[in-house]
């Protein structure tokens, strides 16, 4: 039974501005940098059986709209008002997904009965563990990510629970951080217990009870107008990590989307293996995971920015997630840095839907830039000072409307930054550039947004740096409609220096007083031809240092001339630029580092690779990954340096990976024993 | 006969489509009129109704002795986006704060993104660093290379640029960076208007301080433009008195003084509003309300306490945010034009578009085929159509019912008039949820406040929105439409100085905080003394932003230097506000971020006096549809001019007026106070006369 539909605004009106109340108490209370000034948190509220149905629309991080608390909330033996419920630990129901992240759960009583919870999570700046900072991707398995506490009550009857804050706070680096931000986080879900008895106050219990019921078919009712739009239809893409481990190989996330009518399938099939490092996601193979549903998520809302956001939204989705895989880890494989892995899926979410609406949706946002954290000595005070410094995003990807927002529009740009004043004034290092990089977006009609930079100095001895998310040193945001794909990301030490070092993909080091380290994240892809775009745009660029002269020539066909550009000359440019073009363009354009790459792990041989490696025990098939991709290497070294380059000498009808995984079978006999056991 | 004491005070506010005149005699009588704003000059309606208050109603110019101003002048610029060319100076390596911004955006789930940030103000190639730098504690870690100073000028003259801003890291710490590099352009280039971020706003965290700083520059060339051109004006017209003009942070500026920090002057006009309705609020005992001015397009909320409105150290102005002490006035996108629709999943939604005036609502009949709130007004007889606007608009109630019944009654399944109440209960909500954020956000719960209903939809919708917030008392002005000119003749002159301070207040020793706080008194004083007020009439406020060691935000709480242990009684009235407005506090580690000081000069709390028509109020009874079922109540419609002080009366009634129609709804009872002020109580409330916060 329904109720009706003003009362039903009436009521989401009343929700939302809970939520929103929940997340404000937070946001204000909160002690962190982490939370104070990047936001990471969420709050919401729940049904009884954990169904996310409000959530905040402009505060906190933008991960856990389709969040279901059911898991945990039913491994709580039994609830009295005024618990409150904590767990981080990853593999306790997957709602936490990695175990910086506390939630929270209260549950709100009316006549001595759960009508609903009101929930949320805070990203705790550390939880312990063998890193400051708890999450580092070369950790392999959650039991070196920190404390982990299963679900159990915080607070009892209103009390709190001691012994379990002291054990909690006594294995944490900070822990007065932790204690102030679960203080925040009380404070929050008292405020939503309350916000929800005023509900009921005034609408009822019953009309409260059905009617967050209906919030849910609501929102879902809006998803399916929206997906019934796309034509129907299987959209591949697939798209890599820069390595699945440290000095590993690229990591491919692969989904098929299939659009039927109002439903989709993600069918991640095509996935590499977990691996044996910490971007393993940890979906509990849910088909509604919240992890899932975020690409999922951004593309429906940005198809139709009025779609009411609730877990409802994604009961248009199904998913396949194999067993033993990236999406699909077994315990107790890693999964602190899982933040990288999932924005990598949104982008390739993006990329599969991005071919059923060309014209309604972006290209690849920026990603690869890291969230820099800094563990150091302060001279002045002798303290140990541990505070993150700032998320180092990118752009966002140029759309069929205009250029990419620079600097800032990726998808993880819910994060705020920390002004350079916080950090000089709290953290001892010395910041020497925090700006926008020139000729970082993709070419494009429609330029992607630019990489954002950062440049700084270090004032102790070792000064620990974590590039938490560092990613795209190799394979870049891609463009569409030729429209070019980004820059690639920078991690460099000592820039300019004979010093100079490429630190490329690392997440962890250490540096010392007159050390320089710059960090950049990756550029977004451009939309539509660069040869296309308004050449006034392009000398506005150019005025504006956002693109060289250099590159106005080169990747946009324009022919700068006295304080603007040779219209003539750039016509003539332009055309002969069309001319030379080979045909048969690919809608995508990946960059270098991909189209290199995938002369060889083209998609035949690597479904071959998965087919094979699907077929192996899950503890063995990172193991055999490495060895396959090694005799594939092999193949190629052997070919020498007589071939033409980009000449691959592996054969792309899976035949060469076949045999190498065959030559590997041979070489350990107990990989066959486990394979045919 | 001209009244030709040297006291009659007028204050002018200009909105987009009217100017608004409140005029108080030496006698207390008062003068409200409107004449049509002149947006291309709006000096002229300024002029004009100068002139009109001098032949019409027989006032001398020279006798008045206060002359108060409302502008959109600032607001506008930026609107229109017809502010100086920008050049902005930055330190290098750090030129792009202003387009990178904090990073987060508002508009979080969408990928197709446009900048939220206000670059429009300096974009790319009129952002230059120069060499420089000053370190957190204030220290020159890098001198300024002058050289490169004139170098970064010459490069934005070229770009075209008419007026700097400079807004150097950790300039609040050490200005000395950037006064050098005034002293520089003053130099070479003295027509080049600067400004400073060490001036306008000498806090930390260079993004917000870049933004402020770049707005300053954006509009000053303009706003200065205005002022002088319209005291020169006024000069013309015979008037002495000074033009002051509101801030918008509640108080008057001379012009001369507003024109030095311009971007104070952003929503001086809702300032004003404010400050109108809690003159309005006090003259009747009433020192905590919640104002809602309902026009067309939007409603304003904003929260009184105490009699003294909520100031924000932060504002918005078109969509971006803004660091300048504001009034804190919330617009929500619902009003008398705001448009019903339905979402594809069968949802009733109301705004935030707008039918606007034009086409406006369908019942204007200019061709809106839309539903809007006020065709749901018509439809449920709580506005007569023959009688809106005073009767100078005649509405067409069939065109209202066919459009409700076109849009949401026949793909909703309903009869017009269940649509139609549907429409108000959405916007009810809608509007209650944006009083209750502004409400809870500092803490405060909307029952302990008295609702005060202004603009031409305030006083229909109070009834609805106070019960809908378990308020019990309403008030409608007398002029709820000109509240904001009457608000500018009830505002104190005032000017605010702060500067960061970052200690913790445990041993801290309070002389460095009187120190401190000295600097700021005689800046202060020295933008009072050029006010020409008495000394001994200035109240002087001082102020502390607090926060807790870590925390990233921080509260205003008043600073009383003279008290036997001033600190500690500020740590503990920060514990006991933070309680308030979090809803938690603890005994730990506090520092102070700014200290403040605000001088305010006498407020004028002389009474009006007002007059009422003869004849009997009662001008008939129609039905209006009211309760979930819509079902047709009797109500009498009294004329607003001919009440009395004291007349009493039950809900439902309708009261009408030419600028607004109250509703009464039953179970409400209604009295004229002395001032004529309409006092709205709901029945049932026990101590309903002895509930007065103030008597």
């Amino acid at each position: 039974m329904a109720i009706d539909k003003v009362t039903l605004e009436v009521l989401k009106n009343h929700c939302r501005a809970a939520a929103e109340s929940m997340a404000f108490t937070l946001y204000r209370t909160a002690h962190s940098t982490f939370v104070k000034e990047t936001e990471d948190f969420t709050t919401g509220l729940t049904t009884s059986d954990g169904e996310t149905f409000a959530t905040p629309v402009e505060l906190g991080a933008t991960w856990f709209v389709g969040l279901n608390y059911k898991t945990v909330i039913e491994m709580i033996d039994a609830y009295d008002e005024g618990d409150i419920c904590m767990t981080n630990d990853p593999y306790s129901g997957h709602v936490c997904t990695h175990s910086p992240d506390m939630h929270v759960w209260k549950p709100v009583f009316h006549e001595g009965k759960i009508v609903c919870f009101v929930v949320g999570h805070i990203h705790n700046t550390d939880v312990g563990g063998a890193v400051p900072a708890s999450i580092s991707r070369t950790l392999s398995e959650v039991h070196q990510e920190g404390i982990r506490i299963p679900p159990a009550k915080v607070m009892r009857k209103g009390v709190f629970n001691q012994e379990l804050i002291d054990v909690m706070l006594a294995n944490v680096r900070m822990p007065e951080q932790n204690w102030g931000d679960l203080k925040a986080q009380i404070a929050a879900m008292n405020t939503g217990e309350r916000r929800v008895h005023e509900m009921i106050g005034k609408f009822g219990i019953e009309v409260f009870r059905e009617g967050i019921g209906d919030l849910l078919d609501y929102a879902e009712a809006q998803a399916r107008a929206i997906v019934a739009e796309l034509a129907d239809g299987d959209y591949f893409f697939a798209d890599y990590m820069d390595e699945d481990a440290a000095d590993g190989f690229p990591c491919r996330l692969a989904l098929t989307l299939r659009i039927r009518g109002e439903t989709v399938e993600l069918d991640f099939t095509g996935s590499d293996p977990q691996v044996e490092s910490s971007i393993n996601m940890p979906t509990g193979g849910q088909e509604r995971h919240a992890l899932l549903m975020v690409g999922l998520i951004y593309v429906l809302y940005s198809l139709d920015t009025r779609l009411f956001l609730n877990s409802g939204v994604c009961r248009v989705a199904s998913s396949v997630l194999p067993e033993g895989t990236i999406v699909n880890p077994h315990f107790p494989a890693a999964v602190g840095l899982r933040t990288l892995s999932v924005q990598r899926l949104m982008g390739v979410i993006f990329g599969a839907f991005v071919q059923a609406a060309p014209d309604r949706l972006p290209s690849c946002p920026a990603s690869g830039g890291p969230i820099m954290n800094v563990n150091t000595i302060d001279n002045r005070t002798g303290r140990r000072v541990v505070a993150a410094i700032g998320p180092i995003t990118g752009g966002a990807g140029g759309d069929p409307w205009r250029d990419g927002a620079e600097g800032s529009g990726a998808n993880s740009s819910f994060l705020k930054n920390t002004p350079v004043e916080i950090n000089e004034a709290e953290v001892p290092i010395k910041i020497q550039r925090y700006g926008l990089t020139p000729d970082s977006g993709g070419p494009g009609k429609h330029r992607g947004g630019l990489a954002l930079e950062m440049r700084f100095e270090a004032q102790a001895p070792n000064t620990k740096v974590t590039a938490r998310n560092m990613d795209r040193s190799r394979f870049s945001s891609w463009g569409v409609l030729s429209g070019e794909a980004g820059s690639l990301s920078r991690f460099v030490l000592n820039p300019g220096t004979n010093r100079e070092r490429n630190l490329g993909n690392i997440d962890f080091l250490s540096i010392d007083p007159g050390d320089v380290v710059h960090v950049g994240s990756g550029g977004a892809g451009g939309w539509g031809d660069p040869l296309e775009r308004d050449p006034e745009l392009v000398v506005q660029d150019v005025r504006r240092g956002f693109v060289s002269r250099g590159a106005a020539e080169s990747r946009y066909g324009l022919v700068l001339g006295d304080g603007g550009y040779d219209k003539a000359a750039t016509v003539r440019l332009r055309a002969e630029r069309v001319a030379a073009r080979l045909d048969g363009e690919s809608f995508f354009d990946f960059g270098k580092g991909r189209t290199d790459f995938e002369v060889v792990w083209n998609h035949g041989n690597y479904d071959v690779l998965t087919e094979l490696l699907a077929a192996t025990p899950v503890h063995w098939r990172f193991f055999v990954k490495h060895r396959v991709f090694e005799a594939i290497d092999g193949i190629i070294a052997g070919a020498g340096a007589v071939d033409e380059p980009g000449q691959a000498k592996v054969k792309d009808d899976g035949s060469d990976v076949r045999a190498c995984y065959q030559r590997v079978l041979k070489e350990f006999p107990q990989l066959r024993a486990a394979v045919e056991g | 006969m001209k009244v030709n004491q040297p006291d009659i005070r007028v204050g002018v506010d200009v909105g987009g489509t009217f100017t608004d005149f409140a005029c108080v005699l030496p006698d207390g009588r008062r003068l409200v009129f409107k004449i049509a704003s002149t947006p291309g000059d709006p000096s002229l309606a300024v002029i004009a109704g100068l002139q009109e208050l001098v032949t019409t109603h027989a006032v001398s110019a020279a006798s008045i002795s206060v002359f108060a101003h409302g502008t959109t002048v600032a607001t506008n610029a930026v609107l229109e986006r017809k502010g100086a060319v920008v050049g902005l100076l930055a330190t290098e390596g750090f030129r792009d704060v202003l387009e990178i911004g904090r990073q987060m955006r508002r508009q979080m789930y969408s990928v197709r993104l446009a900048t939220e940030t206000p670059v429009f103000l300096a974009p790319g190639r009129r952002r230059v660093g120069v060499a420089e730098r000053i370190g957190p504690d204030g220290a020159v870690l890098r001198p300024l290379d002058e050289a490169s100073v004139i170098r970064a000028v010459e490069q934005l003259l070229a770009e075209g640029a008419t007026s700097l801003a400079v807004a150097l890291l950790f300039s609040f710490a050490n200005p000395t960076h950037e006064r050098r590099i005034r002293a520089i352009v003053a130099e070479r280039w003295p027509e080049l208007p600067v400004s400073l971020s060490s001036d306008i706003d000498p806090v930390f965290r260079e993004y917000e301080r870049t933004v402020v700083t770049a707005f300053d520059a954006y509009i000053k060339p303009t706003v200065d433009a205005y002022l002088a051109n319209l005291a020169e004006a006024l000069v013309g017209e015979a008037v002495n008195a000074p033009l002051r003009v509101m801030q918008s942070r509640g108080g008057l500026a001379g012009a001369a003084i507003a024109r030095r920090r311009p971007v104070r002057l952003f929503l001086s006009g809702p300032a004003a509003g404010v400050i109108g309705g809690l003159a309005e609020g006090e003259a009747n005992g009433y020192r905590n309300l919640i104002t809602v001015d309902i026009g067309g397009t939007s409603c304003d909320i904003a929260l009184v306490n105490d009699a003294k409105p909520l100031v924000r150290q932060e504002g918005m102005i078109d969509g971006f945010t803004v660091r300048v002490p504001m009034v804190d006035v919330n617009a929500i996108g619902s009003g008398g034009g705001s448009i019903a629709w339905i979402d594809r999943a069968g949802g009733l939604k109301v705004g935030p578009h707008s039918a606007g005036s034009a086409p406006g609502p369908a019942c204007y009949g200019r061709g809106g085929v839309e539903a809007t709130v006020t065709d749901a007004s018509v439809v449920l007889g709580l506005i007569d159509p023959g009688y809106f606007a005073g009767g100078s608009l005649a509405l067409d109630g069939e065109k209202a019912h066919a459009a409700i019944a076109e849009r949401i009654a026949g793909p909703l399944a309903l009869s017009v008039e269940a649509a139609a109440l549907g429409i108000h209960r959405v916007l009810t909500a809608q509007m209650a949820e944006g009083i209750r954020l502004v409400s809870i956000k500092q803490g405060f719960d909307p029952r302990d406040f008295t609702l005060l209903g202004l603009g031409g939809g305030g006083a229909l919708h109070a009834c609805a929105l106070a019960e809908e917030l378990s308020m019990t008392r309403v008030l409608v002005p007398r002029y709820p439409g000109v509240l904001s000119a009457a608000g500018l003749l009830a505002a104190p002159v005032e000017h605010e100085v702060s500067a960061s301070f970052a200690r913790p207040i445990s041993g801290l020793p309070p002389a460095d905080v009187s120190a401190a706080l000295a600097m700021l008194d005689i800046e202060a004083a020295a933008l009072m003394s050029a006010e020409h007020l008495s000394t001994d009439s200035i109240k002087i406020q001082h102020a502390a932003d607090i926060c807790y060691v870590g925390q990233g935000y921080h509260l205003e709480v008043p600073l009383d230097l003279v008290g036997p242990d001033p600190l500690g009684t500020l740590y503990r009235d920060f514990l006991v506000l933070h309680d308030r407005i979090y809803g938690h506090s603890v005994e730990g580690e506090t520092r102070i971020v700014n200290l403040r000081t605000v001088h305010q000069g006498p407020i004028d709390t002389r009474p009006a006096a007002l007059q009422v028509e003869a004849g009997d109020p009662v001008k008939g009874i129609r039905p209006v549809l009211v309760g979930e079922g819509a079902v047709a109540l009797q109500a009498p419609v009294l004329d607003r001019a001919r009440m009395v002080a004291a007349h009493e009366f039950d809900g439902p009634a309708i009261i009408e007026q030419d600028d607004t129609t109250t509703w009464v709804a039953p179970g409400w009872h209604g009295r004229v106070l002395d001032t004529l002020m309409l006092l709205l109580e709901k029945t049932g409330d026990a101590d309903r006369d002895g509930n007065r916060d103030a008597g």
